[in-house]
């Protein structure tokens, strides 16, 4: 089941890291209302305009559930888009 | 070469999230009623296919999961693949959202054999993506089209021009790209059920028959085909401009109907000016609930491309349609385009006009569409829409979903 979210969060992101769909950027763990997710996979990445901001938006798994954060480069907010548990 | 992305939509859904992967999943639009927009290679296995209502596909796979489609994932991915395929030549001819043609003669000295160039394209993409893609490499575009079609998924093949004749011989006319079942019908009729046939059958009967396309199709017969690969950059200038979306439930009267088409007619102007682009030919689609589908078209004297004008024109249509039934689907267009055409206003209602809509263009540009739009426009349907089999990674034919 599919829950959007749409909260900002924290992200830890190692620079220089190769992730999926050549993103320059891999995030690692996030954390979202205290919690902190560590990333097991990052499975998809796409990148959409928004106005003239470019928001690059990662699909996320921790192992047990798949989240889509996504980063804003004109605002610089991550946000935590959607949270899919699985069952 | 031809690269056909392997059940595409699914593909990449399959990616993104891991539940998904070995099993059967079909996409479908966002909006309640829809159709099925790709299938799984675990879905078609029990004969699902595009096209089909959910409640078709759900008795073929009972367990099948449906996952509504993202447009933004599809078309960003495409522009990517583009963006691989240049490493190689830049001679890429985006044919669809999922396909590509590569015009590879010049890479040859630089990469290798055709083989050798698809391999890494397909490494790339497995690599990059997670995504697997056939491959065909011919003489020309329609064998290269018919050489990918022959291993799927995740194939490659190549016809070499010794080949050919043998090839086409006992092939059936409809596995070539650009013969569909009514042609395959009509030639069946003349007696010409393989390729082979169909590049013996006399040229003078095919143009009796089928006019100009005659002398095509005996060309298709043979192998021969001339047509080049054209890049983006030199794709012609479009020749319309349109949108158009399912309701999200039947509509019957005009004042329903004002809003879809103002919302249509707005997106299509944002389109054009993007473009530099101005038409005079307003065209309006309705589709009935029994699936009838008609066009209506006027042409006026000026050249617009501000989205009121466009849907002003779009109304006088609408006023003298007589609606024999509720209307599932409308669809506004423009033709009759120009490029850069620029009208002075004389009056100052007019200027006023032409720099409210300019600052509104800005302010959409910067936060994105529809953040500034007419009154009637708040709530509009939240339409998400299929790609176009016209959409382009650039150019007025990119539309952003």
């Amino acid at each position: 089941m599919i829950t959007e979210i749409g909260e900002p969060i924290k992200v830890g992101v190692v620079f220089g890291a190769n992730c999926i769909g050549w993103k320059k950027i891999k995030p690692v763990w996030f954390i979202w209302k205290e919690k902190q997710y560590r990333i097991k996979e990052v499975t998809y990445t796409w990148t959409n305009r928004e106005g003239s901001a470019s928001v690059h938006y990662f699909s996320v798994t921790d192992g047990q559930n798949l989240y889509e954060i996504a980063y804003n480069t004109e605002t610089m907010v991550w946000m935590l888009m959607a949270v899919e548990v699985e069952g | 070469m031809h690269v056909d992305m392997n059940a595409f939509f699914a593909s990449v859904e399959q990616q993104s999230k891991p539940s998904l992967r070995d099993r059967p999943v079909a996409i479908i639009g966002a909006q309640q009623r829809t159709i099925i927009v790709t299938a799984s290679y675990e879905a078609r296995a029990y004969g699902v296919g595009v096209g089909m209502t959910v409640p078709e596909a759900k008795k073929l796979c009972p367990h099948i999961i449906f996952v509504a489609g993202n447009n933004k994932k599809y078309t960003d991915t495409c522009t990517r693949l583009v963006r691989l395929y240049a490493d190689y030549t830049p001679l890429v001819e985006v044919y669809s959202v999922d396909e590509a043609f590569l015009d590879i003669t010049g890479s040859l000295c630089l990469f290798g054999e055709p083989e050798d160039i698809a391999m890494r394209i397909k490494r790339k993409i497995r690599r990059g993506f997670g995504l697997t893609c056939s491959i065909g490499v011919g003489p020309n575009k329609l064998l290269a089209k018919l050489a990918d079609n022959m291993q799927k998924p995740d194939g490659f093949t190549a016809i070499h021009p010794g080949a050919i004749s043998e090839i086409l011989e006992k092939l059936p006319v409809s596995e070539l790209c650009g013969i569909g079942s009514r042609l395959e019908r009509h030639l069946e009729a003349m007696g010409v059920k393989t390729c082979g046939e169909l590049g013996r059958f006399s040229v003078k009967e095919l143009e009796n028959k089928f006019g100009i396309v005659g002398r095509r199709l005996h060309q298709m017969g043979l192998g021969i085909d001339e047509s080049l690969v054209v890049p983006v950059e030199d794709t012609p200038d479009a020749k319309s401009v349109g949108h158009s979306m399912t309701l999200e439930k039947n509509v019957s009267n005009g004042e329903d109907m004002d809003r879809y088409i103002l919302q249509l007619s707005e997106m299509v102007g944002r389109r054009l000016r993007r473009g530099h682009y101005s038409g005079r030919t307003i065209s309006l689609t309705l589709r009935y609930s029994d699936f009838h589908t008609f066009t209506r078209r006027c042409t006026i004297k000026e050249y617009i491309n501000d989205g009121f004008d466009i849907y002003l024109a779009a109304l006088d249509i609408l006023r003298v349609i007589r609606l024999k039934y509720a209307v599932r689907l409308l669809g506004v267009s423009i033709s009759n385009l120009v490029t850069n055409y620029c009208q002075i206003p004389l009056f100052k209602k007019d200027r006023d006009r032409v720099a409210i809509v300019q600052a509104m263009d800005e302010i959409n540009d910067r936060y994105g569409e529809f953040s500034i739009t007419q009154a009637r426009l708040l709530d509009r349907y939240q339409h998400k829409g299929v790609i176009a089999p016209a959409w382009r990674p650039a150019g007025i034919r990119r539309v952003n979903y």
